[in-house]
């Protein structure tokens, strides 16, 4: 493997980064290949943190991975793990099919979805990504091909690998099952809400209501949790058609926005972050039919917005509460206000019930998450507390867009930790699967 | 790996005794879960390691069961007193610890290293190395030995991902130069601490501390001989 060149790789949040050797998909004797560094699968590259580096080892490019098939009759989809969820949802469309779960960029990979177990804003209805998944083909690190399923004698493995950060075999396959739809629209509604507990109170009325909801929080101000509640459902056929409507622009990506690589400071300051949020909160409220990809995915407007952040990045913290404890996220808006951490991008949504993902984030309860620059002081002493204070009233971090959470409180937001490195340990008797998250967390 | 928010997981520091060693440790940005893996003689450490006696290459083994090292800080020193920095003991000691077992062991971290793709090697070399003086020959000797291997080792390393932070620390008040009359630009160890640990941020290679010593001794080195001897004798 001496001709395989050594790149530098960072999370999408640009805060870590390590030299990595990039490895293709398809290559299946590099895969699997002696490194005593091993290897570690990636996607499109959209987790934030280290979860997809791998220092000095292989990271293996799924992009040779991208096919998609529907099969005979059925809403299942056979989609290769290096399809973006955005190129699946264009196949998807025009046959009258969207995902359940899709987040909130349409650049993340089939792959990454299940690894991550990712949830949308229908997670109060339908749960998180591998709730639809009806069957993984995994290559595992003896070199040989396994299809796992979520019943049966492979339930456990099926159940380590979604959520497992792809440390249990490099996925090829899945299938998939899709929501039938009848129109390629979203009856969109939204709300301003002024205060934390309105806006509870909105998304818990709303989701009986709603397919997908979500809400954005003002980081910044006063910090009383105003914002607004995003709230949409698939418009129907219309009464006189028969035909599924396709709105159009359904077939290329959304256009975005490309900033110039100029930014090498942090530009997202409490002043600009305030002015921007106060524009955002006043800014017309959406109520009509719009475009499914624009209303799942409003971050994809600007390509590549992680560069605001200058060049020692940001990271996001995310984290979920049970319900009984929503009082925890008045804590945090109290703490971000004293430590001035203002944020452009605080998203707040109710979750639903929990996958059977050992390592799964999403359980019922409200989840929460802030981007934050690296270079704010007292950042870490800042998460280090709300840490301890999550594993106090059964709170979890969200592992895929994490980069510092400490080791020793790990089992602790993740009881079946254990169970899952056991069954790690037996599919994977060689550790070939590591990256520098599992590294750095031991798992 | 250093974590996001930039803070190292896991240090080595040789020497696990020493002053400047420990206050450079003090200064790195550790978080809640870091882990400092001490080598030397003293209650401290983690890991046994005499280097006043010749090191095998078994009694190094203990690097391979370390997880990813972020930094290894090479603080271990000797300077012999007065009567004994001409003895045949003297001179073995300060040449083994200063010197033959230390580049021992920075070549296994280094190796190590290669190997993760990352990290950083600090070695305290000193200014003593710089241009022999009568006083500390010896002990000056084996810094610049010391100094011109992690030059080299520098040069080697590039495009692995591993780097040298070279220091040059003047006179520094600690326990082993408190027989000693202070020299001129005297600092604290918790000076060279702070100082070592900014400098861990960038892309330093030779830092000087006070950084005034770097002009300093650019200049006395090109002094002439009878020049130099004439300032530095008493």
């Amino acid at each position: 493997m001496a001709n395989l060149k050594r790149i530098r790789f960072s999370g999408w949040g640009r805060n870590m980064s390590s030299f990595s050797l990039s490895v293709s998909a398809s290559n299946r004797e590099a895969v699997i290949g002696a490194n005593p560094r091993g290897a570690t699968p990636t996607g499109a590259g959209r987790s934030y943190g280290d979860s997809a580096l791998n220092s000095n080892g292989n990271r293996i490019d799924t992009f040779s991975l991208k096919f998609v098939e529907r099969l005979e009759n059925s809403n299942v989809f056979r989609c290769g793990a290096g399809l973006t969820i955005g190129e699946l949802s264009r196949f998807a469309i025009p046959r009258g099919f969207y995902p359940y779960v899709v987040p909130g960029t349409e650049f993340v990979t089939i792959g990454g979805a299940i690894a991550a177990d990712i949830h949308g804003k229908s997670h109060h209805r339908v749960g998180s990504f591998s709730k639809k998944v009806r069957r993984i083909k995994l290559l595992l690190s003896h070199g040989g091909f396994m299809e796992i399923f979520p019943h049966g004698d492979t339930e456990e493995l099926f159940n380590a690998t979604i959520g497992g950060l792809g440390l249990t075999g490099l996925m090829i396959e899945a299938d998939i099952e899709l929501m039938p739809i009848e129109c390629s629209l979203i009856e969109v509604t939204e709300k301003r809400v002024y205060s934390l507990s309105e806006m509870l109170e909105v998304l818990r009325a709303g989701d009986s209501q709603y397919f997908y909801s979500v809400a954005w929080i003002e980081l910044s101000g006063k910090y009383v949790g105003r914002g607004r509640v995003l709230f949409g459902n698939h418009c129907s056929r219309p009464h006189d058609s028969q035909l599924f409507r396709l709105d159009a622009d359904w077939r290329k990506p959304r256009k975005s926005f490309v900033l110039p690589p100029i930014f090498r400071i942090n530009i997202i300051v409490p002043l600009f972050v305030k002015l921007f949020n106060q524009i955002w909160f006043w800014k017309p409220l959406a109520k009509s039919k719009t475009q499914i990809n624009t209303f799942m995915h409003p971050l994809d407007g600007i390509a590549n917005w992680n560069v605001l952040y200058g060049k020692r990045g940001f990271l996001q913290y995310q984290f979920v509460v049970p319900h009984s404890h929503a009082d925890y996220l008045e804590k945090v808006l109290v703490s971000l206000r004293e430590r001035r951490i203002a944020s452009p991008l605080g998203v707040l949504k109710q979750l639903g019930e929990a996958s059977n993902a050992l390592l799964g984030f999403a359980k019922p309860g409200w989840t929460l998450a802030v981007d934050i620059p690296v270079g704010v002081t007292g950042l870490a002493e800042l998460l280090d507390e709300f840490d301890r204070e999550l594993v106090s009233i059964g709170g979890r971090v969200y592992l895929v867009k994490d980069s510092r959470v400490s080791e020793t409180l790990l089992p602790l937001m993740y009881p079946s930790l254990e169970i899952w490195k056991k069954i790690k340990r037996q599919y994977d008797k060689s550790n070939h699967w590591q990256s520098d998250q599992s590294r750095r967390l031991n798992l | 790996m250093k974590n996001g928010l930039g803070q190292y997981q896991n240090v080595l520091l040789v020497g696990s005794s020493s002053q400047i060693g420990n206050a450079i440790v003090d200064f790195l940005p550790l978080s809640s879960s870091s882990r400092v893996f001490r080598v030397g003689l003293d209650s401290t450490s983690d890991f046994f390691l005499d280097l006043t006696s010749q090191v095998g290459t078994d009694s190094l083994n203990f690097i391979d069961e370390l997880p990813d090292i972020d930094v290894a800080i090479f603080a271990s020193g000797f300077l012999a007193d007065s009567q004994n920095k001409e003895s045949h003991a003297g001179i073995t000691s300060m040449a083994l610890v200063n010197f033959a077992n230390l580049i021992l062991l920075i070549n296994r971290i280094s190796l190590r290293m290669k190997v993760q793709g990352f990290g950083k090697i600090v070695i305290l070399s000193s200014v003593a190395a710089l241009r022999p003086r009568t006083e500390n020959y010896v002990y000056g000797a084996t810094k610049a030995g010391l100094d011109f291997y992690a030059r080299g080792l520098h040069a080697q390393l590039k495009g692995t991902g591993v780097s040298i932070l070279l220091v040059r620390p003047g006179f520094v008040c600690t326990k082993m130069t408190k027989s000693l009359e202070p020299a001129p630009f005297a600092t604290t160890p918790e000076f060279v601490g702070k100082s070592v640990a900014s400098a861990l941020r960038g892309n330093t290679r030779v830092l000087y501390i006070p950084g005034i010593l770097k002009f300093v001794f650019f200049a006395l080195r090109l002094l002439p001989e009878w020049l130099f001897a004439k300032i530095t004798s008493k």
